[in-house]
């Protein structure tokens, strides 16, 4: 559960990466919502499909896009799965997984709109 | 060094077009989201640098590797490192884990210079080229200016042209790049051959007219010593 002080969300890395420039930033925060949510469904498709071996690719692809907002928490979800042979997936993600995942990154969603108004 | 990214994730994607722009020596081309854009760009294109993604659907960057022959030096992105092996046979100079620090990148780009600067370095003074029959000595320093018309490249130089069956591509590969621009789709130009440049327009060896691509206008800026 999110507590009053936890954050999901970490700019550390872009604001080192962007070295100053806001704009860039910015433009990178929105990149990120704008194509997450389309990831997150085909994610849950694949689960709901028990398609492994696509599942690990798409988490894959994902683990990076967390990793530059700071969302730790996905990041070592993803780092687990990337380490695990297809065919034991299925065993590591469940039902609880994927609703705690979608709502991590409701939360992440949030805190970077959030994010955005005051850099 | 020109350079390309193939990176499918956009954000990934602008990161490294971010850290490319950030780098003096690096001159940024284009980026691709799939590595079958990239070949067909690379067809018509000459580049020294490829940041290439492993993962990506269509053709893998393995793929990529295994199909296409370039001179260009490749920086993969992979956190597979099985792959990291196979990868050294292609010409990759390094492997950058996602997300990528500048830090790293510059480490990777680092490497990839020094290769660059060795193989100019290494450079001969002179080339053959193929006239009709015949093997025809040219040297390098002589050339002022290469023109593209149709399948041949004509070697400008104070003394005649050597007309050749070759492509542009072809004949940057072979010329030394610390010496020798491409100013225009159809133009290659020796840098110190430059007497001035008027309205994006480069006058060499004294007499001829060469017009800048719109495209290339801002690299051969930068390539000239200006005050």
């Amino acid at each position: 559960m999110k507590t009053e002080t936890k954050k999901y969300t970490d700019l550390t890395y872009l604001r080192e990466v962007g070295d100053g420039d806001t704009d860039f930033i910015i433009d990178l925060i929105q990149t990120f919502l704008s194509v997450t949510l389309a990831h997150i469904l085909e994610l849950e498709r694949l689960f709901n499909e028990g398609d492994w071996v696509e599942f690990k690719r798409m988490a894959h692809i994902m683990k990076p896009n967390a990793e530059s907002m700071g969302i730790m928490e996905l990041k070592e979800a993803y780092l687990k799965i990337d380490n695990l042979p297809p065919n034991d997936v299925g065993m590591f993600v469940s039902q609880e997984f994927i609703t705690n995942l979608k709502q991590v990154y409701t939360e992440s969603f949030i805190e970077l709109e959030q994010d955005i108004k005051y850099l | 060094m020109n350079c390309i990214v193939i990176e499918d994730s956009e954000v990934q994607r602008k990161l490294i077009c971010h850290y490319i722009e950030k780098t003096d020596y690096l001159t940024f081309k284009r980026d691709f989201v799939d590595a079958v854009q990239a070949v067909s760009y690379l067809r018509n294109e000459s580049v020294d640098l490829i940041f290439l993604d492993i993962s990506m659907p269509v053709m893998s960057g393995m793929e990529f590797l295994k199909s296409f022959e370039s001179d260009a030096q490749v920086i993969l992105f992979t956190s597979h490192e099985e792959y990291a092996l196979e990868a050294f046979e292609y010409n990759v100079i390094d492997y950058l884990v996602k997300p990528v620090s500048y830090a790293r990148f510059m480490k990777a780009v680092n490497k990839a210079r020094a290769g660059f600067e060795k193989n100019d370095n290494e450079a001969s003074d002179e080339i053959f080229v193929k006239v009709n029959s015949v093997f025809e000595k040219v040297n390098i320093t002589e050339i002022l200016w290469i023109e593209a018309l149709a399948d041949y490249v004509i070697i400008n130089t104070d003394e005649r042209k050597y007309t050749v069956l070759s492509s542009m591509k072809s004949i940057t590969s072979k010329l030394p790049s610390k010496d020798f621009m491409r100013v225009h789709r159809s133009s290659i130009i020796r840098l110190d051959k430059i007497s001035k440049i008027d309205n994006g327009v480069i006058e060499i060896g004294g007499n001829k007219l060469i017009a800048i691509g719109r495209s290339y206008k801002k690299e051969v800026m930068e390539r000239l010593v200006t005050i």
